[in-house]
C-alpha cells in the first residue's frame, strides 16, 4: 500500500546550517582544486587513448594557463596596490608646503579675537564646546616665541 | 602621571558624529587633567596638515585615500611610515584608537605594538554574527586584539558582544560610558507647569535609515495621530527613508500636525529637543544611544524599544520601554507616556539635574586614566617582546587565520627594521608640547 | 542578552553594618550609576552565555539547543539523499535530450510513454487517497484545465524556441546549460538563502520549489530545445522535461521512497553506462557515491568542531525557559546582536 513518506524531521531543521556549510565547503573546494591543479604538471591531451581517463578529467577541468595568470596578477595587484597607494599619497595627496590648505579650510571656524590676554584664557587654555580652530600665528607665538 | 595619548580614528572633525564628539570631548578633558592628547585622523577636503584646536588640541590630518564612508583604503602596513613619524615625533607613550570600521585605527594598534607602545581600543557600536560584514569586521578585529593591552566598551552589552566575538579575556575589558555636555542640553525655562492635555508635541531626531526605525516611525506616526488627535511631531533629520516621511504626510493629510525639519546642524539639536515634551526612539539596533541622554537631559520623557545597550542607560522613571520592534508594541508605549505625562505622575522637571549627575565627560576621562594607570602597572616586559607578541598571534584562531596572521607579524617587523635604519629615530624632530595651565608663558602677553 | 535582565535586584545589605562590615550591592547591569565596582569587573553571571555555549556541546540533557550527538547522522544523511534526488530529476532532461537528439527516437513515442506512466502514477494515487482530498472535483478540474492550456501554450511556443538561437554554436549552448544546471540545483533547495529562520513546520513534506528555480529550469529546457530540428522534437521534449521534473517528484513522494531511488539511480547509470562507456560511468557513480558518503560525515564533523555557536532554530520545545521573552522564537546566539527585525502590524 503506498503511503504518504513520513517526514523524518521530527521539529528539527538545519537549514542555515546547510548553507553556512555549503559556503565552507564551496571555499575549501575551490581553494585546494587551485593549490592542486597550481602544482600538477599540465595535461597534454595528445597522449595515448589508454590515458581515456585521464583526458576525461582534463576535459573537464579548467585550462591550467589561465589559473596561473589569474594567482599572479592577483600577487602583482597587491604589490601595485602597495606601491600605489603609497606614492599617491605622498605625490598626489600631500600638498605643497606653500599650500594654504596646510594652514587654514573652509571647515574650520576660525577664533579670531585681538585681546591676548581673553585669547588665552579663553581659547588657548580652555575648551569650547563646539569645535574651533586657533590661528596658526598665535599657535606659532604661543609654543617657540621665548 | 602625565601620559602622551595618541587618538586615532577615521572619523572626526568636519564629519559629525557619535564617535567623532566622543573622541573630542574625552580629549579635551585629558588634557584638563593634564595629560597630552593628540588627535590623528585622515585629511578631509581641503583639510590637511597640522590643526590646532581649542585648548591646544593638536590634530593631524594625514592624506590617505579615502574609500568608502570615509574610511581609508585598508592594507595593513601602508600607514606604517607616517603613522611611525607621528608617534616618535609626539613621544606618544599610549596609542588609544575609536572604531571598528575605522582603517586607521586598527592599523596604528598593530604598528604601535610592533613599536612597543601600550594600546588601547574603544569600541562604539554592536556587530552581529550574520552578514558577511560583520564577520570580515570580526575576523579583522579579531587580528587586531590579540596584543592590545585594554579594551573599553560604551555599554555592558557592547562589552557581552565584543568578549563573544573577539575571544577577549574579561578583565581586559573595561565600560565607560558616553557622557554628554549638561549645560549645552538645557531645558526650556518653564514659567508655570505645562498643561499636557492641551497638546503633547513628539520628537524624533535621527539618521532616516532602515536600521534606525525609520519604517516603524511611518507606520507608527499615523496611528498615533489618529488616536490621540492632539499630538503634534517633529522630525529632525535625513536619509533614504526621507521620502517616505513625505509621502506619509501626503496620504494621512497630516501636514499641520508632522514638521519635517531635516536635517539639523548639532548647535541646534538642543532647540528642536525643547519644543517637545517626548522623545520617541524606534532604533532596531543600539550599542548605547547618547541622544536620549541628550533627550533626557533636556526633559523629554523617553519612549524606546530595548534593543542593544539601551535599558542599562537612563532609569526606569525617566524612561517607557517598548518590549518588541514592532508598530504595536511602540504604540503602547507612546500611549503609556502620554498618559503618565497627563496624570502627572512623572516630573520632568528633574531629570536635567539627574542626567548631569549620572553623566559627565571629566568622569568619562577620570575612568579612562584608571585604565591608563592599570596598563601601567600590570605591565609585563614581556609584553611587547615580538617573540612573544609572534606566539600570541600563533595561537590565536583556526588553523588558515593562525598562519596569515603571523606571515602579517612577520612582515611587519621586517618593515619596522627598515623603517628604522631609512628614517633612523635620531632624525626625527621631536615636537614642542603645548604648555599646561601651570606654565603660562609670559612671552604670550605680547600682542599678536 | 534579555534573561540577564532579569537577575538585577540589587540589595543593599547595609543592615549588616551593625556588625562592621558593609557588604557590597550586587552588580547591575546599569550604566547611570556609579557602583562600587572597578569598571573591568566581570560579574559571575555576565558571561552566561558563554558558560552555556562551552556546556551545549557536549552535555545533551542541555535543553533547547541542538544536540550535537551521532543520532543526527541518519537525519543529515536523508537530508542529503533528498537533495540528491531532486538533482537526479535533472538528468532526466539530458537523457531525454540525448535520446531525441543523438539517437533520433521517436519523439511522440516517448512522450506517450512518459504520459501514461503519469497518468497511471496518478490514477493509482487518487485511488488509494480518494477518502483524503475533500474539494476533490474542483481542484482536479483546474488542475487539468491549467494542464491543458499549459500543453497549448507549448505547443504554439514550440516552433518559435526551434528557431530561437540558430546561429549560436553548439559549444556555448552546452556551456551555458551546464551553468544553468548548476544554478538551477543551487537554488532549488528551499531552504531560505538569506531570510531569517526557516518557517517550514515539521508536518510540511511538500516543498515547493521557489520561482527563480522554476525560471532555471524552463530557460534550461529552451536553450536546449533550439538545438533540435523540427518543432515535434521540440514539442515533445519539453512536454517529457516538464513531466520528468516538475509532475514526477510530486508523484513520487507518495511511493516507497527507498524503492524509486534506487529505481531511479539505476536508470540513470545504466544509460550513462551506454552511452559513455564503463570507466566514465565508474567516475560518475563514484562521485555520487562520494556525494552521499563522504559528505554527510564532513557536515557532521564541521558542525562538530568548526561551528561555535548554536545556529537558525534550536529545538521547538514547549519550555522556553532560556529565554523567557514574549516572542515564540528560541534563543539563537547568531542573531542576538543583530539589527532586530521592524514588526510592521
Amino acid at each position: 500500500m503506498p503511503n504518504k513518506r513520513t517526514n523524518v524531521n521530527m521539529g528539527k531543521s538545519f537549514s542555515r546550517e546547510y548553507f553556512y556549510w555549503s559556503m565552507h565547503f564551496a571555499a575549501i573546494t575551490v581553494l585546494s582544486l587551485c593549490l592542486i591543479l597550481t602544482f600538477l604538471p599540465s595535461i597534454d591531451k595528445s597522449t595515448k587513448e589508454s590515458l581515456g581517463l585521464v583526458n576525461f578529467c582534463a576535459d573537464l577541468l579548467p585550462n591550467r594557463r589561465w589559473l596561473l595568470v589569474f594567482e599572479c596578477t592577483v600577487l602583482m595587484s597587491m604589490m601595485f596596490t602597495y606601491m600605489g597607494l603609497l606614492m599617491y599619497n605622498e605625490d598626489v595627496l600631500t600638498k605643497n608646503l606653500d599650500d594654504i590648505t596646510t594652514i587654514i579650510d573652509k571647515d574650520g571656524n576660525l577664533v579670531i579675537t585681538n585681546d591676548t590676554k581673553k585669547f588665552i584664557q579663553d581659547f588657548a587654555q580652555n575648551e569650547t564646546s563646539g569645535i574651533a580652530d586657533l590661528p596658526i600665528m598665535d599657535v606659532c607665538q604661543i609654543l617657540y616665541a621665548d | 602621571m602625565p601620559y602622551n595619548i595618541a587618538m586615532i580614528c577615521d572619523f572626526f572633525y568636519p564629519q559629525l558624529g557619535g564617535v567623532e564628539f566622543h573622541i573630542y570631548h574625552v580629549a579635551q578633558k585629558l588634557m584638563q587633567l593634564g595629560h597630552s592628547v593628540i588627535i590623528i585622523t585622515h585629511a578631509y577636503q581641503d583639510r590637511i596638515g597640522i590643526r590646532y584646536l581649542t585648548n591646544g588640541l593638536k590634530v593631524y590630518h594625514v592624506p590617505f585615500l579615502v574609500l568608502v564612508r570615509s574610511t581609508t583604503f585598508p592594507t595593513i602596513f601602508s600607514s606604517f611610515p607616517i603613522i611611525r613619524n607621528i608617534l616618535i615625533r609626539e613621544q606618544i607613550q599610549i596609542v588609544h584608537s575609536h572604531g571598528s570600521v575605522s582603517t586607521l585605527a586598527h592599523e596604528s594598534i598593530v604598528h604601535a605594538n610592533t613599536m612597543g607602545l601600550r594600546t588601547v581600543f574603544t569600541d562604539h557600536s554592536l556587530y552581529g554574527f550574520r552578514s558577511l560584514g560583520s564577520i570580515l569586521v570580526n575576523k579583522l578585529l579579531t587580528f587586531t586584539l590579540t596584543n592590545i593591552d585594554r579594551v573599553i566598551c560604551v555599554s555592558n552589552t557592547c562589552k557581552e558582544n565584543m568578549i563573544i566575538r573577539t575571544n577577549l579575556e574579561p578583565e581586559k575589558v573595561s565600560v565607560i560610558p558616553n557622557a554628554v555636555i549638561s549645560q549645552d542640553f538645557k531645558p526650556r525655562e518653564m514659567s508655570e507647569k505645562k498643561d499636557y492635555s492641551k497638546s503633547i508635541t513628539i520628537v524624533v531626531i535621527g539618521r532616516l535609515f532602515p536600521n534606525k526605525g525609520a519604517d516603524l516611525l511611518t507606520k507608527l506616526i499615523p496611528k498615533i495621530c489618529n488616536a490621540h488627535p492632539e499630538i503634534k511631531f517633529i522630525v529632525a533629520g535625513d536619509g533614504p527613508r526621507f521620502v517616505n516621511f513625505q509621502q506619509m504626510i501626503e496620504i494621512f493629510r497630516l501636514q499641520k500636525r508632522v514638521e519635517l525639519l531635516g536635517s539639523v546642524p548639532h548647535e541646534n539639536v538642543r532647540d528642536v529637543m525643547c519644543k517637545g515634551d517626548i522623545y520617541l526612539h524606534a532604533s532596531l539596533t543600539e550599542a548605547f544611544g547618547t541622544v536620549l541622554v541628550e533627550a533626557a537631559s533636556c526633559g523629554l520623557l523617553i519612549v524606546t524599544t530595548t534593543v542593544g545597550g539601551i535599558p542599562e542607560v537612563l532609569p526606569s522613571h525617566m524612561t517607557v520601554f517598548a518590549h518588541e520592534t514592532s508598530v504595536s508594541s511602540l504604540f503602547n508605549a507612546t500611549n503609556k507616556a502620554i498618559e503618565s505625562l497627563r496624570s502627572g505622575e512623572i516630573d520632568t522637571t528633574t531629570f536635567h539635574s539627574d542626567v548631569a549627575q549620572f553623566y559627565n565627560w571629566l568622569d568619562v576621562a577620570e575612568r579612562t586614566v584608571t585604565v591608563y594607570d592599570e596598563i601601567f602597572k600590570k605591565s609585563n616586559i614581556n609584553d611587547k617582546n615580538w617573540i612573544y607578541m609572534l606566539k600570541r598571534y600563533y595561537y590565536r584562531d583556526k588553523q588558515w587565520s593562525r598562519r596569515l596572521y603571523t606571515l602579517c607579524a612577520v612582515v611587519e617587523y621586517m618593515l619596522c627594521i627598515f623603517l628604522d635604519w631609512f628614517y633612523p629615530r635620531n632624525q626625527i624632530d621631536l615636537a614642542i608640547k603645548w604648555p599646561c595651565h601651570s606654565q603660562n608663558t609670559p612671552s604670550s602677553q605680547n600682542s599678536s | 542578552m534579555k534573561h540577564h535582565k532579569k537577575k538585577q535586584s540589587g540589595h543593599n545589605n547595609s543592615h549588616n553594618s551593625n556588625r562592621g562590615i558593609l557588604r557590597k550591592p550586587r552588580w547591575k547591569r546599569i550604566l547611570w550609576q556609579r557602583q562600587p565596582y572597578p569598571d573591568n569587573y566581570t560579574d559571575l553571571n555576565f558571561l552566561d552565555v558563554l558558560n552555556e555555549l562551552k556546556k551545549w556541546k557536549e552535555d545533551p540533557l542541555e535543553p533547547g539547543a541542538i544536540k550535537v550527538n551521532r543520532n543526527n547522522i541518519t537525519f543529515i544523511r536523508n537530508d542529503f539523499i533528498r537533495f540528491y534526488e531532486s538533482a537526479m530529476f535533472t538528468s532526466f532532461i539530458y537523457i531525454t535530450f540525448v535520446l531525441i537528439y543523438y539517437y533520433n527516437w521517436n519523439p511522440i513515442r516517448i512522450t506517450l510513454q512518459t504520459s501514461c506512466l503519469i497518468f497511471i502514477l496518478l490514477f493509482i494515487i487518487h485511488f488509494f487517497h480518494s477518502n483524503s482530498n475533500n474539494n476533490k472535483p474542483s481542484s482536479t478540474l483546474l488542475s487539468i484545465k491549467s494542464s491543458i492550456i499549459i500543453v497549448f501554450t507549448l505547443s504554439v511556443l514550440s516552433p518559435v524556441l526551434k528557431s530561437l538561437s540558430k546561429t549560436t554554436s553548439s559549444d556555448s549552448i552546452w556551456t551555458l546549460s551546464f551553468w544553468m544546471t548548476i544554478t538551477y540545483i543551487w537554488t532549488i533547495s528551499p531552504l531560505p538563502i538569506q531570510s531569517s529562520i526557516n518557517e517550514l513546520g515539521p508536518d510540511q513534506s511538500i516543498q515547493t520549489p521557489s520561482n527563480l528555480s522554476t525560471n532555471l529550469l524552463l530557460a534550461n529546457m529552451a536553450v536546449l530545445a533550439s538545438r533540435l530540428s523540427s518543432g515535434r522534437q521540440v514539442f515533445c521534449f519539453l512536454l517529457i522535461s516538464i513531466q520528468l521534473n516538475i509532475i514526477l517528484p510530486r508523484i513520487i513522494i507518495f511511493f516507497n521512497h527507498y524503492l524509486i531511488f534506487t529505481l531511479l539511480n539505476m536508470i540513470i547509470f545504466f544509460f550513462t553506462y551506454l552511452v559513455l562507456g564503463l570507466k566514465k560511468t565508474l567516475v560518475i557513480a563514484s562521485v555520487c557515491a562520494c556525494f552521499l558518503i563522504v559528505l554527510p560525515e564532513w557536515f557532521f564533523y564541521w558542525q562538530k568542531y568548526y561551528k561555535k555557536f548554536p545556529l537558525g532554530v534550536a529545538l521547538k520545545t514547549d519550555k522556553q525557559q532560556m529565554n523567557p521573552t514574549t516572542s515564540n522564537e528560541p534563543m539563537s546566539i547568531l542573531t542576538a546582536w543583530d539589527t532586530k527585525k521592524s514588526i510592521l502590524d
